[in-house]
Parts: C-alpha cells; sequence; structure tokens
C-alpha cells in the first residue's frame, strides 16, 4: 500500500511541493519569529484567501491572484507598521480584519465556488497541479537566491536594525524585500497546509530550532531539517491512514515541539 | 592652549538642535561640539531625551529644527559610517536570540560596501582583533543570551569597534552591570581613549560615575543636558605647538 502511494503521481507532486515550501517557510518564519512578526504570517494568509476568491470570482489561475493580495497585503502591512510605530500590531489587526471582509465579500458574490476555496483555507496538497509546482519551485528559486547573496545582512537587520542602519545598510529595502518574500513563501504554501495552518509551517519549525541551537546559522538548518522531516513524515502518515495530510504535518511539528520541550526540561533538571 | 587643527578637528557638531515627538518638545535649541580624542560624557534627567540626542547624533532620527555634523559634513550628506562605532542601549536586545559571540562581532563589518561580497581575510583579522582588545576570544562560541551582562556589553563595543572607528558613540553602557564591572569597562574606554586615539561619547543618567571619571564641572549645559568633556590630547597639542614652534 506504501509502495502504490509513493508511486502515485499526485503524492509524488505533493512531495516536491512540500519539500520546497518545508525549505522556504522555516527560513522565513526565522525572521519573522525573532523579530516578532509571526502574526504577519496568518495576516497576508487571510488577505491570500481574499485573492483567491477573487481569483474563482473572475476565472483566473487563483494562486497568482491570491499571490498578488498578498504582495500588496505585504507592503500595506509595512506601510502601516511606519505610521504606528508605537502600535506596530495594529497594522497585522487591521489588514487581517480586511483580508477576512474582502474573502467573505467575494464568496457571497460567488456562491457556486466555495468548495474549492475550502480547499484553500485547509490546504489540498494532493491536488497541487504542475502549475501549482512552478510556482512553488519559483518561489523556492528566488528565497533561496536572496538569503544567499544578503544572508549577513538580514542577519544583522534581524538581530539589531538600529546597527543595520548605522552601518549604512538599506534597511527599508531589506524590509520590504522580507515582508515581499514572506507573502510569496506564504501564497505558495497556502495550497500545501491551508490559510489556517501557513502560519504554523513558517513559525513551529524555528520555535524548536530556537530551543536547540545556539548558532543563527544553526537555527536556520535545524529549523529546515524539522520541517522537512515534519513533511515526508507527515504526508506519509496521511497517505496511509487517509488523514488530512496539512493538519497532519502541522501536528507533527507540535508533537516535536513537546518533545523537545520536555527533553530540554529534563535535560535541565 | 592654541588653536592646533591636527587636535582640534571637530568630530560631532550639535547646532540648535530641536527635537518634538507627536506635538511634545523633547529638547530644544542643545548646541555644543565634540572633538577629536574628546571623552564626552553626556547627562541628563530620565525623559530629558539622551537616547534621542544619540540617535539623532547616528541619523536614526531627524531633528525637527537644527543640524548635526559628522567630521565637518551634514549628516545627510554623510557616507563614512565605517568611522563612527555605535553601542545602543542594551535593553533593546533579545536575550534569546540564536547568536553566537563571533556572530555578533562579525556583524560590525557588515555595511553597504560589504553587500555582494565574502568577508575577506582582512575582515577576518579585524574581527580577531577586536576580540582580543576586549579580551572575549574565548567566548566566540557562545550564545550572547547566555553570558553575564559585563560579557555582553563588551561583545557589543567589540562589534563596535571592528572598523576601528574614530568615533565611539555609547547609550547607557553600563545599565545593569554591577559596580566592579562598571570599573573594569571605565578602564577599557578608558583605555580606548588613550592608547588608540578614540573619541568618545556617552549617554549616563549616573551622575557619580561620570564625575569620578570625566570631572565634577560640567564643560557646557544646553537644554536639559549636561557636557563633561576630558582631553587625552592637551598635552599632545602642547608637544605640538612647540615642535611647530621650534622648527617654523
Amino acid at each position: 500500500m506504501l509502495m502504490d502511494l509513493v508511486s502515485s503521481q499526485f503524492f509524488q507532486r505533493a512531495l516536491i511541493g512540500g519539500l520546497l515550501i518545508g525549505i522556504t517557510a522555516p527560513l522565513m518564519g526565522m525572521f519573522l519569529v525573532l523579530r516578532r512578526l509571526s502574526m504577519i504570517g496568518d495576516t497576508l494568509a487571510h488577505v491570500t484567501i481574499a485573492g483567491v476568491a477573487l481569483g474563482f470570482l473572475i476565472n483566473v489561475y487563483p494562486l497568482a491572484v491570491g499571490l498578488v493580495f498578498a504582495l500588496i497585503g505585504s507592503i500595506a502591512v509595512e506601510k502601516l507598521r511606519k505610521s504606528y510605530k508605537t502600535y506596530a500590531e495594529l497594522s497585522i489587526a487591521v489588514i487581517m480584519s480586511g483580508g477576512v471582509a474582502l474573502a467573505s465579500l467575494f464568496f457571497t458574490l460567488g456562491m457556486s465556488f466555495n468548495a474549492n476555496v475550502t480547499s484553500y483555507f485547509f490546504g489540498s496538497i494532493y491536488t497541487l497541479t504542475p502549475a501549482d509546482l512552478y510556482v512553488i519551485g519559483g518561489v523556492t528559486v528566488i528565497v533561496i537566491g536572496f538569503m544567499l547573496v544578503f544572508y549577513k545582512e538580514m542577519f544583522l537587520l534581524t538581530f539589531d536594525e538600529d546597527a543595520a542602519a548605522v552601518n549604512g545598510l538599506p534597511v527599508r529595502w531589506l524590509n520590504i524585500a522580507m515582508t515581499v518574500l514572506t507573502a510569496l513563501v506564504i501564497s505558495a504554501a497556502i495550497k500545501i497546509v491551508g490559510a489556517l495552518l501557513v502560519s504554523a509551517l513558517l513559525t513551529i519549525p524555528v520555535a524548536i530550532s530556537l530551543l536547540m541551537a545556539r548558532s543563527f546559522k544553526r537555527a536556520i538548518i535545524v529549523s529546515v531539517f524539522i520541517s522537512e522531516i515534519a513533511v515526508v513524515a507527515g504526508l506519509l502518515v496521511a497517505g496511509v491512514w487517509n488523514l488530512a495530510p496539512g493538519a497532519t504535518i502541522v501536528l507533527l511539528l507540535i508533537l516535536v515541539l513537546i518533545v523537545t520541550m520536555l527533553v530540554r526540561k529534563g535535560v535541565k533538571v | 592652549m592654541s588653536d592646533n587643527r591636527a587636535c582640534h578637528n571637530q568630530v560631532v557638531t550639535l547646532d540648535q538642535l530641536n527635537f518634538k515627538y507627536e506635538d511634545q518638545h523633547v529638547f530644544q535649541d542643545v548646541s555644543f561640539e565634540i572633538y577629536e580624542r574628546d571623552f564626552v560624557g553626556v547627562i541628563g534627567s530620565n525623559g530629558a531625551g539622551k537616547t534621542t540626542l544619540m540617535r539623532l547624533m547616528v541619523g536614526l532620527l531627524q531633528p525637527t529644527a537644527g543640524e548635526v555634523r559628522l567630521f565637518n559634513t551634514p549628516i545627510q550628506q554623510f557616507k563614512a559610517w565605517e568611522r563612527i562605532g555605535y553601542v545602543p542601549q542594551k535593553n533593546n536586545f533579545n536575550p534569546l536570540f540564536p547568536a553566537t559571540v563571533m556572530e555578533v562581532v562579525e556583524s560590525g563589518v557588515y555595511s553597504r560596501s560589504k553587500i555582494f561580497r565574502r568577508l575577506t581575510q582582512a575582515d577576518r583579522t579585524k574581527i580577531e582583533d577586536a576580540m582580543k582588545v576586549m579580551r572575549i576570544e574565548n567566548l566566540a562560541n557562545k550564545r550572547i543570551g547566555q553570558l553575564s551582562g559585563g560579557q555582553q556589553q563588551r561583545v557589543f563595543l567589540a562589534r563596535a569597534m571592528v572598523n576601528k572607528p574614530e568615533l565611539l558613540i555609547l547609550d547607557e553602557p553600563t545599565v545593569g552591570i554591577d559596580a566592579e564591572t562598571q570599573r573594569d569597562f571605565f578602564n577599557l574606554l578608558q583605555h580606548l581613549h588613550e592608547h588608540h586615539n578614540m573619541t568618545i561619547i556617552m549617554v549616563s543618567h549616573d551622575m557619580e560615575m561620570v564625575n569620578a571619571w570625566l570631572g565634577s564641572e560640567p564643560v557646557h549645559r544646553s537644554g536639559k543636558f549636561s557636557f563633561y568633556r576630558k582631553h587625552s590630547h592637551e598635552q599632545v597639542c602642547q608637544e605640538e605647538d612647540f615642535v611647530h614652534g621650534v622648527f617654523v
């Protein structure tokens, strides 16, 4: 049964998509979590859903419209964050409610596609099309390329934004690039784990790695490694027992987090 | 003392500086000049705007009116940021951040000119030198959050020192550090000032400490700030004047 599953085309597509997102989500998540922007994942996921709903409504590739919405949402978050410096989290609340409101509006306008949109809420990794894989592959190349080129600058920006500015780094552009890349990753990940769980893929592997790693580089490597293990194991478990794959991946990650916390507590005692 | 340019290049000029935050004046008309090889202590009560003044000096904030000049260049046109080392207040730092001492010190060399470039052997040497001067080589692989307050402060100072800056700006560097470690830290600053010819500006709320190190009388008062100054170069100027007098 396992061999049948592994050799099936839908599973292979799911595995490729999952492995790619397994790299990019924690990679971006590391910078978001350490800058206390974990909630941005949820916000942009809801905005993406509004775009996906519009895509169905106007009959345009939904993930592409979702991606455009996520990009606009990410820039709006950055703008609002600047306007409300002391209450930066306000930007996240405002944009998230805007996304949910727009999504509801588009749902009421197009009652017939609600079932399709549901798959974007909860994820449907087994229905990944070749076009979806191209989008996810493209996003992965962009994110990894950016991180390879700007790794040291992103480290300083995340560790100490003031020092980055005093050193003369283009802080504003790096911040914009980070939010745009986050939007890309979220819109690409949404079909895999769904809008409701996308921030889990961004944050839980990072939460686990923060308990284990001493250096920044190692924290990134550990988070990506854990995320990849969870994707592969989650897909296999979900395939064999006929469970929801996105939810299985996320629950496995939570299980790893709990075990890591218990082991660390045990080690300390 | 004579006005010898070699000894008296202006490093920071605060000219009629005003800063407002949401229609509230934080301070008004603050003026002061800091010269090469000065050790300046800026004292102000809580809420006087000490951190704001430091952030204006490094271009993180823009004044509402007035001007900041660095090395005689208006700050908007100033590009040579490697000439300045900045140690921000320690409470901005997240102790859970997964970074080793080496990673933090290394980040001192990341600048606009290093974008798209790998660190060179010369950069590595600069990083090792800064760690040696701060006596933190043995902590290189430790996670920064695991260090004591005094050790962390040395790490941040090492990061600011990597480019061998001419000007070092420190914002409340000894907050949360015990008295003995504070003394050690000041000895270190004193050493940098006297033996590395560094100009140092330090903000503090600890009047006693500043009095002990920089004298009991401020050289200038402006707005809510008192400026204390110690020269390391008076003797140098006199010697240079002497040489100038003999040979010219």
